[in-house]
């Protein structure tokens, strides 16, 4: 009986090394925040600093949501009341620093970003959780009554703490900005907590910190129309991975698609691309920068993407072929099979003094 | 002092647990043998589960508004029918790279491919 | 200690005219001291290191086997019970994960040995013992130890799988941990029977 037992006992023992040697040295995490799935990657972190890293995040995240959310009750929803009044007041020191970084963006794309336009995303129906569906685009004459008005963030008065609105039809909303700010913060939390490889993925839009192991992060980049990936890529330590696209808020009426990317000078979705990606050294930066591309079209993209210092963009329009910055096509692997056309379409050179490195002084 | 013996009621108890334990290490084995499982992870707002992607089924999930239908076919999974507006998660299609997520938001309900060997680390989008 | 021998059937420990007043106390006192063994068994292996988390000898088995083969199953009961709530105590697990998993598993093993105890009966020495009884009839402490390792073995993995983690995988932590409590169940069941063998030789 005895070297039978024990015989059993090492045999245990071997199975359970075995099943030992099967665990993965990464951690994945997701939770719902911002309106989106969040996921957190670690690779080869102990399991004690993934659980606080997970934690931190999900708590920063939650915190950003409700702070800077455009339609519920919050920090936000405070400082929009307050610029409908015209007066100067002190706004909330979590929703400054946004005010002032995005104005700069604002103003170095030409105002094709502008979260200034609040009012005109409600209007189409995109403040709420499932906006999509089939029903009618707004009155054509409330469109009008609202671009008459131009609001816009360049209409905000800044200095120091205090703000006013010398246009009381600027409302704003972060939608195109807060998910790059807050994967920007969720990285920098990362780092201070002593992670120092990392990808933080909101909804589609992500930013990696170090590498995955030995080998760089690799993403794939979904396809806008139908299933699977469009193209691979490897992504720096650092860098923010940003696609604005059709596909993500819209709804339908009478065969139409209408989305949530609005061309501040039409009031109305814009046309021409289907989906813009943008690779950068900053997610909030990057962010804006994908749906001022997306509103600039199939033949304004390249000089907007100059003007506000991009060098890595790639854009897909309606009829699904692809262009790209040369140093983005250089890096990008098609994998979608057929395999569709790409242009690499060189950034034309900016004109002396026109550049507009935005202040990225906002955040912290 | 007498060595332990069974008795014929013992000898039946350590039939049996040979059995369970066989039974046990073949299916774990024919497991390990079909190659690394991509699973599909349902989180819903009352729990999580798990949907092998090697077998396929058409599975009914409650979220938050109701009940999602979601379908397990050839490696791959999909959204059917969701009780929200924008059916989002339904146009989004077949979801099958390890990393990959689908997703209705409206009823809480996320899919994400966990499994070994995936190309890509996230899916951007 | 040589208790009468009805003692040792389920369901008959009622007691016997004329003793009803000193009973209870000596029932008690006997759950106390096998309690407290299981305890310090309990909180001894959770000090020792283990490959895998959850894995144990788990030797406080043979405190319920003797529990069970010496004074029936409802002492076994108390004895696991009180072992679950003071070990989880004195190790400050009480009401956490570990806590469920272990109550969960003492529970699957009590729940077999009654059913063996009940449908099948108990050989107190299995065959080796009392030549002149001929062979033992029933399960001696080698088979009731090897059924309640793998039960609270298996307790403890269909809750695991129920409440942490429900994912296919599983299967793989299960084979091996299985058959871990197959071999720590069979010498379990070895240590049992040898000190039955010691307690029925000592001179009364």
């Amino acid at each position: 009986m005895r070297p039978r037992v024990r015989a059993a006992a090492l045999l245990a023992a071997a199975l359970l090394a075995a099943g030992c040697a099967r665990e993965a040295p990464e951690h994945r995490y997701s939770f719902l925040a911002m309106g989106t799935v969040v996921e957190l990657t670690l690779h080869g972190a102990p399991a004690g600093l993934a659980e606080r890293a997970h934690r931190a995040l999900e708590a920063d995240f939650t915190y950003m949501e409700r702070t800077w959310h455009a339609w519920r009750p919050g920090a936000l929803g405070r400082v929009n009341t307050l610029l409908a009044t015209g007066h100067w007041f002190s706004a909330a020191p979590s929703v400054l620093p946004l005010i002032v970084e995005a104005r700069a963006l604002a103003e170095a794309s030409g105002g094709l970003f502008d979260p200034g336009i609040g009012k005109l995303i409600a209007l189409w129906g995109f403040h709420g959780d499932d906006p999509g569906g089939e029903r009618p685009p707004p009155d054509a004459a409330r469109i009008a009554a609202l671009l008459a008005a131009r609001p816009s963030i360049l209409d905000l008065e800044v200095r120091g703490i205090r703000v006013r609105s010398r246009n009381p039809e600027v409302q704003l909303d972060f939608g195109a900005f807060a998910k790059g700010l807050a994967v920007d913060r969720a990285v920098e939390r990362l780092r201070r907590l002593g992670v120092t490889s990392a990808l933080v993925n909101a909804g589609g839009d992500l930013r990696v910190l170090g590498r995955h192991g030995d080998r760089p992060w690799r993403i794939g980049i979904r396809a806008p129309r139908g299933n699977g990936i469009l193209a691979a890529l490897e992504v720096a330590d650092g860098e923010a991975v940003f696609t604005s696209g059709d596909y993500e808020r819209y709804f339908t009426w009478q065969g139409r698609r209408y989305h949530h990317i609005l061309d501040p000078r039409t009031g109305r979705p814009a046309r021409g691309l289907v989906s813009v990606t943008v690779v950068h050294d900053d997610g909030s930066e990057a962010d804006a920068a994908a749906t001022a591309l997306f509103v600039a079209g199939p033949r304004e993209w390249p000089a907007v993407a100059a003007r506000l210092g991009l060098t890595q963009v790639l854009v897909v329009d309606e009829a699904g072929r692809l262009q790209a910055t040369p140093a983005l096509a250089r890096r990008l692997r098609i994998v979608a099979r057929p395999a569709p056309p790409l242009e690499t379409v060189p950034l034309p050179a900016v004109p002396e003094g026109t550049a507009a490195a935005p202040a990225g002084g906002g955040a912290p | 002092m007498s060595r332990p013996l069974p008795t014929p009621a013992d000898l039946v108890v350590f039939a049996l647990a040979a059995v369970l334990l066989a039974g046990l290490h073949v299916l774990a084995w024919r497991q390990a043998g079909a190659g690394p499982v991509v699973t599909a992870r349902v989180e819903t707002p009352f729990g999580t589960r798990y949907l092998p992607l090697d077998r396929p089924g058409t599975y009914r999930v409650r979220g938050a508004l109701g009940e999602s239908v979601l379908e397990v076919r050839g490696g791959a999974v999909r959204f059917v029918d969701s009780p929200c507006r924008a059916k989002v998660c339904v146009r989004a299609g077949w979801v099958r790279e390890a990393g990959a997520l689908a997703a209705c938001l409206p009823n809480g309900v996320v899919v994400t491919l966990t499994g070994p060997g995936g190309a890509y680390d996230a899916i951007n989008f | 200690m040589s208790p009468p021998s009805d003692a040792t059937l389920p369901g008959m420990s009622g007691a016997t005219p004329g003793t009803t007043l000193l009973r209870p106390e000596r029932e008690d006192l006997q759950v106390a001291a096998l309690a407290a063994l299981a305890v310090a068994l309990h909180v001894l292996e959770t000090a020792l290191p283990s490959p895998v988390p959850g894995m144990k000898p788990g030797l406080a088995n043979v405190v319920t086997v003797l529990a069970l083969v010496r004074f029936g199953w409802r002492t076994a009961a108390w004895v696991g019970a009180l072992r679950v709530l003071v070990g989880s105590l004195l190790l400050g697990t009480f009401l956490s994960p570990t806590f469920i998993l272990s109550a969960a598993g003492a529970t699957g093993a009590l729940v077999v040995l009654g059913l063996a105890a009940r449908l099948v009966g108990i050989a107190p020495r299995g065959r080796g013992a009392g030549q002149h009884d001929g062979p033992g009839r029933g399960l001696s402490p080698l088979g009731l130890s090897l059924a309640a390792a793998l039960a609270h073995m298996g307790a403890q993995l269909g809750v695991a799988w129920l409440l942490f983690v429900p994912h296919p995988a599983f299967l793989y932590l299960a084979a091996p941990l299985m058959t871990a409590a197959a071999a720590f169940g069979t010498l379990s069941g070895i240590i049992a029977w040898r000190i039955l063998e010691l307690d029925a030789t000592e001179p009364a």
